[in-house]
């Protein structure tokens, strides 16, 4: 079986769509309107509705959003066709079989949200209340008040709710091709009064067959380092150290400072002894850090990527063997474009993939009027 | 330069001050950024052999366990020769690069050099760019990374470089003569028989065929006999002399005197002799010569035994003695039959006359040996034939030559074959060379192309049709004949006489009529092949003999045919293969018309002419266009115009202007590439003017541009036409090929 990872020029902002076994998941979904000029950041909803036209496919596996900030869902619901409204159904839409949020997307009401975020919230309520396309990351027990007051018997939504340590449900590795372990949120992390997004953000990490042998996947959302921290050690204590091996480790947050360590610090960040041990114990040879961010500045910045943390992922690629890719510098930061990472099924692990320019044939692209 | 890499030669120098045009154009391609996977490193220039070299950084998708320990990114140094007559040579600078699969055989100690292409270099020459060289070698890299680049069915690849001696047994007939003078002759034992040809076509077959035991023939010549005067079988040179005494012959004699001179010649001692005895045979007394009977003898002693022997009875005679002591010089008789003459050949095969017209042959392999051995054995043509092969085992399945000429060049055992099947003189000749080369080996034998009637193109190689299309010298008409690669199907291309629609041009009128015929569509789909050696390039189709042989048939038969009319022809034999039926379909030759600008020559047909009208008069008011579809000869700076599409139904279409929109585009340009296996592809747009006026306007130009940029990066120049009324038609050449 071969299989893809991708990661996408989208400045600061995720979207991992996996291609395995004939099934395509979406890791978050951030679609920006690129305005010309310096924004070289590519329309993720044309390329892949081409994309999915090309497949003559009108729906995807799985959707799962990491948590509810916009540049983990910004356009979702102008792309996909929403069960819970009229309003989001219609020609070219694209179904979800499943919907993955996690359960602070449910019950979070009182804060920043955007009008889209409502949108994306509705989505997930509607079809927890239908009892059907979705999973959410949590604790059983979590959500029980909120069902209860929507007039629903908690125990008939069992099965809609996955909790931590656990595989997502219906994908085995030796079935599927393809297995997603579950490592946060924790189910303890909730907590009514304060809500902490980031905190809260799934955590998974993918195994892809790769003939005789796996490539093993984490995927962050805007984890903190703390959190990412508890991560590791919960996950050695209960020995299941290879649900932390990676090829491909996605970064948390833009290549924020705060995913690695407490202190920013000057020329690099220094993690936390755990998180260190994730980088630098957990990374098989010759694996890929992708960073989906902004090119990484010269100078030192209040908003993420921090050249600081960017430094630290460089230095510890180095000693694992792997590359560090950052979005909007790949392969040019003139010129950047998707990142595929092909897993070629034949045990070989994972390749970046290259491939010669770059601009469309004349043939799928439109020549100026001519008179 | 790190230890752990091989030194370049040369000194550095700027990209621009590259002097050879493929070297300057991989450069600065390397340096544009346009693919992002290649960096340019250094430049360089003085070298000692002439050459000029390029180092860069590729990056190819390359995974974390390869499978042969290539890197994300490797160093590559490509060294290009001055006259561009070999692939540019693509070496690892890497010191510990693995041994791999497809590479070249270098020396320990030297760099690992990658084997790009599994095509002759003539045959890639001609569409390669710098771009689809760098894609090449990621490709190379990205392949032996995944162990996908070696196919399963190929042999595991040579440990030492063995070139093998083969061991060649000719063969050959018996010839006859009306000479006196003894005839050197080359003598070859065939089974149980005795064969000979003559020494002359011998030595012409050159040093490559071993010679046989050398021998001498002689024709002796009796006094009309009434028939029945050889009744008994003479056994010993004893016998043969006394029985041919009442035919007025004195053998001894006739020995003694014309074998000297030759004996003072050269020496005999391991020549064997020949007798050739003709009977010229009465019915009755007094009567006329009826026929004239001819008896072989090969003698079983060394020539200068028989001298001896002829000199002691001529003493013993003149010494009184009765009894000769020849009777221990033993005779083998033979039963001899006349040679195969251009003549009989003509009249075995029904055809009225024998036709000795210059044929040159070009290409003797499975088709081409069997076409010109149909066309031989029927008394035609004097051929020239132009090969460089070797037959080795594996061709015998579909050759016309026999498993005796494993290791001869193809053209000489053709030629050889044809030659010793017909009587002297020879009927073909050969030049053992590559065409594409010609020019280049100024120390090989060069083909005489003028004195051709026909230059018959059997070469299954495009490039090879092309070169003697327009690179030599001749008034010959080509005419190119080849199987579709599953050998299905027959395509004969003959030029009319005055040339007026050369070779190429038919090619691409046949290549349209792949597309727009639904009977033709899958002609080109590929087959399968095999491997018949462990190089990348031997490869060879698998394809039945049945098939070759019964479109050789139809072959050798459509170009007799062709050769008695005046006119192009264009024509297709597709077998059904569930019940064997042919169907002929022939392509209508239109005339073609050609411009010359920016150093591009461009060439259209009335065809496409026709279609462009119709397509303008339909939207009439308004504008319309679509996309060209060609071919582009990078080597000749030639564009081929072949096709046009209609407007894709998203076109904006209005009194000011045409906007070509992009439905179904893809599909059918992919259908297009799909019939003609890549021959033929998006060249550039078309739209067309109201009025008559057909010069760009300045919204043109912008499309000109935009044409320009899009097909640079691929190395390609475009075109762009414009339809006007009163039959007004402009293609314009646009870009610069800067990647060339």
């Amino acid at each position: 079986m071969t299989a893809k990872v991708r990661f996408f020029p989208i400045g600061n902002a995720d979207t991992c769509v996996i291609d395995a076994d004939g099934r395509k998941y979406v890791f978050d979904f951030a679609a920006p309107t690129p305005q010309g000029g310096d924004d070289l950041r590519i329309d993720l909803a044309k390329t892949l509705r081409a994309e999915l036209k090309r497949e003559k496919r009108d729906r995807v596996d799985v959707v799962s959003f990491s948590h509810l900030d916009t540049d983990h869902f910004a356009g979702a619901s102008e792309f996909f066709h929403l069960e819970h409204a009229r309003k989001y159904q219609g020609k070219g839409r694209i179904r979800i079989r499943e919907m993955w949020v996690p359960a602070a997307a449910i019950l979070e009401s009182k804060w920043d949200q955007s009008k889209e975020g409502r949108i994306i919230q509705a989505e997930a309520r509607h079809r927890l209340k239908e009892g059907k396309g979705i999973r959410v990351i949590s604790k059983p027990e979590v959500l029980d008040d909120w069902l209860r007051k929507q007039g629903i018997d908690p125990k008939t939504r069992r099965e809609n709710i996955v909790g931590a340590g656990n595989l997502m449900p219906g994908y085995r590795l030796q079935k599927t091709g393809i297995e997603f372990f579950v490592h946060a949120p924790f189910s303890d992390q909730r907590d009514e009064s304060e809500v902490d997004r980031n905190g809260e953000s799934t955590v998974f990490h993918v195994t892809i067959k790769d003939g005789s042998d796996d490539v093993r996947l984490l995927l962050t959302g805007d984890t903190p380092y703390d959190v990412l921290a508890r991560i590791v050690k919960t996950t050695e204590r209960a020995g299941n150290d290879d649900r932390l091996e990676w090829d491909i480790i996605k970064v948390p947050h833009h290549s924020s400072y705060t995913s690695l360590g407490p202190k920013k610090g000057k020329k690099i960040t220094e993690p936390v002894p755990s998180v260190r041990r994730l980088y630098e114990e957990y990374g098989d040879d010759d694996g890929v850090i992708v960073s989906p961010s902004k090119i990484i500045p010269s100078t030192d910045e209040i908003q993420p990527p921090h050249k600081q943390a960017a430094a630290y992922y460089e230095t510890s690629a180095k000693k694992v063997g792997a590359d560090f890719v950052v979005t909007m510098e790949y392969p040019t930061k003139k010129d950047p474009k998707p990142l595929g990472l092909k897993i070629s099924g034949m045990g070989h692990g994972v390749a970046i993939e290259r491939s010669a320019p770059s601009r469309p044939a004349a043939v799928i692209a439109q020549p100026p009027r001519a008179g | 330069m790190s230890e752990r890499e091989y030194p370049v030669a040369g000194a550095s120098v700027e990209p621009r001050k590259l002097t050879i045009p493929r070297a300057r154009s991989v450069a600065r391609f390397a340096q544009s950024g346009t693919n992002p996977n290649v960096n340019l490193l250094s430049c360089y220039g003085s070298r000692d052999d002439g050459t000029e070299a390029v180092t860069v950084d590729i990056s190819a998708t390359v995974p974390q366990r390869p499978a042969y320990d290539i890197r994300r990114t490797e160093r590559i140094l490509i060294v290009f020769d001055r006259d561009d007559s070999q692939c540019p040579w693509v070496e690892s600078l890497r010191k510990d690069f693995p041994r791999t699969p497809h590479t070249n055989l270098t020396a320990p100690g030297k760099p690992r050099s990658l084997c790009l292409y599994d095509q002759p270099w003539e045959d890639v020459r001609t569409t390669l760019t710098a771009p689809k060289l760098i894609s090449r070698i990621m490709w190379w890299l990205e392949g032996t990374a995944a162990g996908t680049l070696h196919g399963d069915d190929q042999l595991l690849e040579p440990l030492l470089f063995d070139p093998q001696l083969d061991l060649i047994i000719p063969s050959d007939l018996l010839t006859g003569s009306d000479t006196d003078e003894p005839i050197p002759l080359t003598c070859f034992r065939m089974g149980i028989s005795l064969q000979l040809i003559r020494t002359s076509v011998v030595t012409d077959m050159g040093a490559d065929i071993p010679q046989g035991g050398s021998c001498l023939a002689l024709m002796v010549n009796c006094e009309p006999q009434l028939h029945g005067v050889v009744q008994a079988t003479p056994r010993t040179l004893e016998d043969l002399h006394d029985l041919l005494l009442p035919a007025g012959v004195d053998l001894m004699e006739v020995l003694r005197e014309r074998l000297e001179d030759s004996e003072e010649e050269s020496g005999l001692e391991d020549v064997s002799l020949i007798l050739l005895v003709r009977l010229p045979k009465l019915r009755v007394a007094e009567g006329e010569v009826e026929r004239v009977e001819l008896r072989a003898f090969a003698v079983a002693t060394p020539i200068s035994a028989i001298l001896d022997e002829a000199g002691r009875c001529a003493a013993d005679a003149d010494a009184g003695e009765s009894q000769p002591s020849g009777n221990e010089i033993g005779l083998v008789p033979l039963n001899p039959r006349p040679g195969f003459s251009r003549e009989l050949a003509a009249e075995v095969n029904g055809e009225s006359c024998a036709d000795s017209s210059p044929v040159i042959a070009v290409g003797v392999g499975a088709l081409g040996s069997q076409v010109v051995s149909n066309l031989a054995r029927g008394g035609f043509g004097q051929w020239t034939l132009v090969d460089n092969d070797l037959l080795l085992p594996h061709n015998l399945g579909r050759h016309a030559l026999g498993g005796q000429y494993v290791g001869v060049p193809k053209a000489a055992g053709l030629a050889h074959m044809l030659s010793v099947n017909t009587d002297a003189p020879p009927i073909a000749c050969w030049v053992p060379i590559d065409v594409l080369r010609e020019a280049a080996q100024s120390d090989q034998p060069k083909v005489d192309w003028k004195p051709g009637r026909v230059i018959l193109d059997m070469s299954a190689s495009v490039a090879v049709a092309r070169h003697l299309c327009h690179d030599v010298e001749s008034s010959a008409r080509r005419v190119s004949l080849f199987l579709n690669p599953s050998g299905t199907a027959l395509t004969l291309l003959s030029e009319d006489v005055a040339r007026s629609v050369p070779l190429d041009l038919l090619e691409m009128q046949h290549y349209r009529a792949l597309v727009s015929d639904p009977d033709l569509r899958d002609l080109l789909a590929p087959s399968s092949t095999m491997r018949s050696g462990v190089g990348c390039r031997d490869v060879s189709t698998q394809i039945p003999q049945d098939l070759v042989g019964l479109f050789s048939g139809i072959g050798s038969r459509a170009v007799r045919r062709a050769l008695g009319t005046d006119e192009a022809q264009v024509s297709t034999w597709k077998v059904d293969e569930s019940n064997y039926s042919v169907v002929h379909t022939p392509v209508e030759v239109t005339d073609v018309s050609s411009r010359k600008k920016n150093g591009w020559r461009m060439f259209w047909d009335a065809q496409l002419e026709c279609k462009l009208r119709r397509y303008r008069k339909e939207k009439l008011p308004n504008e319309t266009g679509g996309v060209l579809i060609g071919a582009f000869d990078m080597d000749r700076r030639i564009i081929y115009v072949v096709d046009a599409t209609e407007a894709p139904a998203d076109s904006e279409e209005c009194r000011s202007g045409f906007l070509r929109g992009l439905e179904s585009l893809q599909e059918e340009i992919d259908a297009v590439q799909l019939a003609t296996s890549g021959m033929l592809g998006y060249i550039g747009e078309w739209h067309s003017h109201p009025t008559g006026n057909v010069t760009p306007s300045s919204r043109d130009r912008n499309v000109i541009r935009w044409v320009e940029e899009t097909l640079n990066d691929e190395g390609q120049v475009g075109v762009v036409g414009i339809a006007g009324s009163k039959q007004k038609l402009n293609f314009i050449p646009c870009g610069t090929a800067l990647f060339q």
